[in-house]
């Protein structure tokens, strides 16, 4: 670089202007958030553009799938709606166009049904472990959407993607050790980045951040200290995963799983429940799960957590 | 050195689908260097502030009209950033700033703290009597530290038109400072 320089008496005044004061740290985060809020804005106004051009095209059924916005592990399932849906006399097209709505918008519900009635129609843990972190972000995206655009966070929205997160701790509480660990990182990781768009948003926000803006960042700190401790402690995990089941059902809050709750599919169904045994076929609902005298001290080795696989040998897990 | 991170066409093709975490990696790892880059030239905090706000802000109008970057992002956002910079010159928005609390640490010298600023000042309007060309040739090979490849890709031209320009722009600031006398 030396020898570009025709005198080296502007070295003194080019290593002046290399000394300038430090960025601000809250006009970098307040700068971040606003990029990121119109990104958020900006995606859905791409998928709504996108819809359109869908809506208007003579497109065939197969480039139907083919829509870049969409996360890959949707499409099988999203054609199976469509495929139920156009037999039985709904519009497929329909149900497609919801899915880069808004919650303001006229086909939000048509989304938030066909994602219950995807986590309804899926049997696999895994499989609905990665619907219920899909769905979640996709929870975040909205939220950041209504956050430019203006308007305010429907209380909906943020039951819903709570409903996800209890799900997806749920349903890992569920799987096998080695499966739960593993996921366990997954889950953490995702929190942690939903944690962090949470926290810009906030952070870009005018004023005093929405109530359902700080009750969803508060839940994610939380799903990243359940994951977190999962990771080290998977029983005392699975424990309190169990406790927040019963609390919740104790509250009377929505029943999960039955895919016709306006806010959403909820953690498990009743028919996925295990008995505490952990030695049942896993078939039908155990007793323990929802024994209101049970206590956290019962579920020793060898017990199962909601949604979890059954392990071989004796027992029944049909029990009433 | 920053520059050395090459363009991701993975997160750049992420970018494009407006993917959160690509953007926002994005807007972490080049933020910062375009916040100085622009604080070198400007002077202004706010102004620096601005400049980023509307590089990125260009960037994801770019990439909705399916244009933007092929592959070398970093050149491309300090290319508008230096465009918009370029705007502001040309619109003499970029007044001296006044030497206020804010530029002067406590523990140090006021005396040579003043100094310093006046000197940026003086290099600042030297860089502005160049071709908008040169000043980026200069600002990214002097103050940023990058190399004539990776100038010659930011501006688009090749290689020798940058060495030349370089060369111009050099005696053009010398003339300049030493009629001042700066040196």
């Amino acid at each position: 670089m030396k020898d570009d320089r025709m005198n080296p008496k502007l070295d003194n005044p080019f290593n002046d202007l290399q000394n300038i004061p430090p960025r601000n740290p809250q006009s970098a985060a307040h700068g971040r958030a606003n990029f990121l809020a119109q990104a958020a804005a900006l995606r859905q106004a791409v998928s709504q553009q996108a819809d359109q051009r869908h809506n208007r095209s003579n497109n065939t059924i197969f480039p139907l799938f083919q829509r870049k916005e969409r996360l890959p592990v949707l499409n099988t399932l999203i054609a199976v709606v469509l495929a139920l849906t156009v037999f039985f006399g709904g519009t497929g097209a329909t149900v497609y166009a919801a899915q880069g709505s808004l919650p303001d918008q006229i086909l939000y519900p048509v989304k938030t049904w066909s994602e219950d009635a995807i986590l309804s129609l899926t049997g696999s843990a895994q499989t609905r472990l990665n619907y219920a972190l899909d769905f979640s972000d996709r929870r975040v995206t909205e939220m950041a959407g209504l956050l430019a655009a203006g308007k305010p966070i429907p209380d909906g929205v943020e039951t819903r993607f709570q409903n996800e997160l209890d799900l997806a701790l749920e349903l890992t509480a569920g799987m096998d050790d080695s499966q739960a660990i593993q996921q366990m990182s997954q889950i953490r990781l995702h929190a942690e980045n939903q944690l962090q768009i949470m926290t810009t948003l906030m952070a870009g926000a005018p004023g005093s951040p929405e109530p359902l803006l700080l009750m969803a960042h508060s839940r994610l700190r939380e799903q990243v200290q359940l994951a977190a401790m999962g990771e080290s402690d998977l029983p005392g995990f699975r424990m309190r995963v169990m406790q927040r089941f019963q609390n919740r059902e104790g509250s009377g809050e929505p029943t999960p799983g039955t895919g016709n709750n306006p806010q959403g599919p909820g953690p498990m169904s009743p028919t996925q429940m295990p008995g505490p045994s952990g030695t049942g076929t896993g078939n039908g609902p155990g007793s323990g799960m929802n024994q209101p005298t049970l206590t956290p001290g019962q579920y020793g080795q060898g017990s199962q957590m909601p949604g979890q696989t059954p392990q071989s040998g004796g027992g029944s897990g049909n029990m009433p | 050195m920053e520059n050395n991170v090459p363009s991701d066409p993975d997160l750049l093709d992420l970018a494009r689908k407006f993917d959160h975490q690509a953007l926002a990696r994005i807007y972490d790892t080049y933020s910062p260097g375009l916040y100085r880059y622009a604080m070198r030239l400007l002077g202004d905090q706010n102004l620096a502030e601005d400049c980023v706000a509307e590089t990125f802000s260009r960037f994801l109008k770019a990439l909705q009209d399916r244009r933007g970057p092929d592959n070398y992002l970093q050149a491309y956002l300090y290319r508008v950033a230096h465009n918009w910079i370029v705007d502001q010159y040309r619109r003499n928005k970029i007044q001296p700033v006044e030497l206020t609390e804010e530029h002067l640490d406590e523990n140090a010298d006021p005396e040579k703290d003043a100094g310093l600023h006046l000197r940026q000042e003086r290099l600042r309007m030297a860089l502005k009597k160049l071709t908008p060309g040169q000043q980026q040739v200069i600002a990214l090979k002097y103050l940023e530290g990058w190399e004539n490849e990776e100038i010659a890709r930011a501006l688009k031209k090749p290689v020798g038109a940058v060495k030349s320009m370089q060369h111009r722009a050099l005696a053009t600031l010398q003339r300049t400072l030493g009629s001042e006398d700066l040196l």
